[in-house]
């Protein structure tokens, strides 16, 4: 049993190093080579965590072997256009100038009632509103409505907001994040007189951020998670 | 640009060691064959002490490659190597000729079929 719990989190830990190792994308956004890699990972990592009989190298090995297979294929494929695709593949325009391409839906067996499943879930009732609908080589489709259908954009109105920055998080949980304080070019002390203001320790801040206008915005924990 | 080229020195390192493992194997495996053949020729003659003697040898040969084996290889075939060298140790110390043949010859195929079963060849690969 002690054996199982051992290599169990050995395996798990250099899963989750290799897979940190191979770069960050949402499970929905891989490429098929990509998805390839973490479903047979996580099968060569199952197998000898619960079978003691096999050598914990024949799980390693094969994962290393697969993340190394993953990360040649993308820089191959961030150099050369034309092996990008080869490996990924084109996206493919199902809708065009507001029509539907019958020739792509056909090639790609993709019928009329699965576009329309697509545009529902992208929030497109009418498929009359698209101008374009492009299904993108990790399997999402990309919708672009037409001009007169698409939401109001304050260039429409001609109005010319301001310039409006990401927030920059100082605290959470109760702990000041030095390195983004010097990135918003304030000290500690401004923080803490800020909050004393109010009454308020940083221990007792579960999350503060500052925006690009210097507005401080905060939450206090709830007294339960103080304590 | 970095982590490719650490990627490639891991793999060449990896194959490297994968050759090293087979070759070590190999050599281990031929090692222990020419103590089989040497109790086989006692057995043959009926010189039961020089044979004893011999498996005592080359069960003391065997623990000294089985320790770093089940690294690289399945448990299953160092436990079946095990169980047949402790079937061989008794028909040898109860001096039963057939037996002891053939007990001795099943454990030299179990143990050139290691090296054989790792080898890199199309029947492996397939």
């Amino acid at each position: 049993m002690n054996l199982v719990i051992i290599r169990t989190l050995i395996l798990y830990t250099t899963t989750v190093l290799l897979l940190r190792i191979m770069g960050k994308r949402e499970i929905g956004q891989l490429q098929p080579y990509e998805l390839v890699v973490i479903i047979m990972i996580s099968e060569l990592a199952a197998i000898p965590m619960q079978n003691t009989g096999i050598p914990i190298l024949n799980g390693i090995i094969p994962i290393l072997i697969l993340v190394a297979a993953e990360i040649t294929l993308s820089y191959i494929s961030l150099k050369s256009e034309k092996a990008r695709g080869i490996i990924c593949g084109k996206p493919s325009v199902l809708i065009e100038n507001s029509k539907i391409v019958e020739s792509e839906l056909k090639r790609l067996r993709f019928n009329v009632n699965d576009l329309l499943e697509q545009l529902r879930l992208k929030n497109v009732a009418d498929i009359a509103d698209v101008e374009f609908a492009i299904l993108e080589t990790n399997g999402q489709l990309s919708v672009i409505l037409k001009s007169q259908k698409r939401p109001v954009q304050p260039q429409d109105l001609n109005i010319s907001p301001e310039y409006e920055g990401l927030p920059i998080t100082l605290v959470i949980d109760g702990q000041i994040i030095k390195q983004n304080l010097t990135k918003a070019n304030i000290g500690m002390e401004w923080l803490k007189t800020d909050l004393l203001k109010s009454g308020i320790q940083i221990k007792q801040i579960l999350f503060a951020t500052l925006d690009s206008h210097g507005k401080l915005y905060y939450q206090v924990k709830s007294p339960a998670e103080k304590k | 640009m970095r982590l490719l080229g650490s990627v490639i020195v891991i793999l060449i390192l990896v194959i490297g060691a994968g050759f090293w493992v087979n070759h070590g194997l190999q050599a281990s495996t031929d090692d222990l064959i020419q103590q089989i053949d040497r109790i086989n020729i006692q057995i043959k003659e009926n010189n039961w002490q020089a044979a004893i003697e011999q498996t005592q040898k080359f069960e003391k040969g065997w623990k000294q490659e089985a320790k770093w084996w089940p690294i690289f290889l399945e448990h299953q075939e160092m436990d079946n190597i095990e169980f047949s060298m402790a079937r061989f140790k008794e028909y040898v110390a109860s001096k039963n000729n057939s037996l002891s043949l053939g007990q001795l010859s099943e454990l030299r195929l179990m143990i050139e079929h290691i090296p054989r079963k790792e080898a890199i060849n199309l029947e492996n690969i397939l």
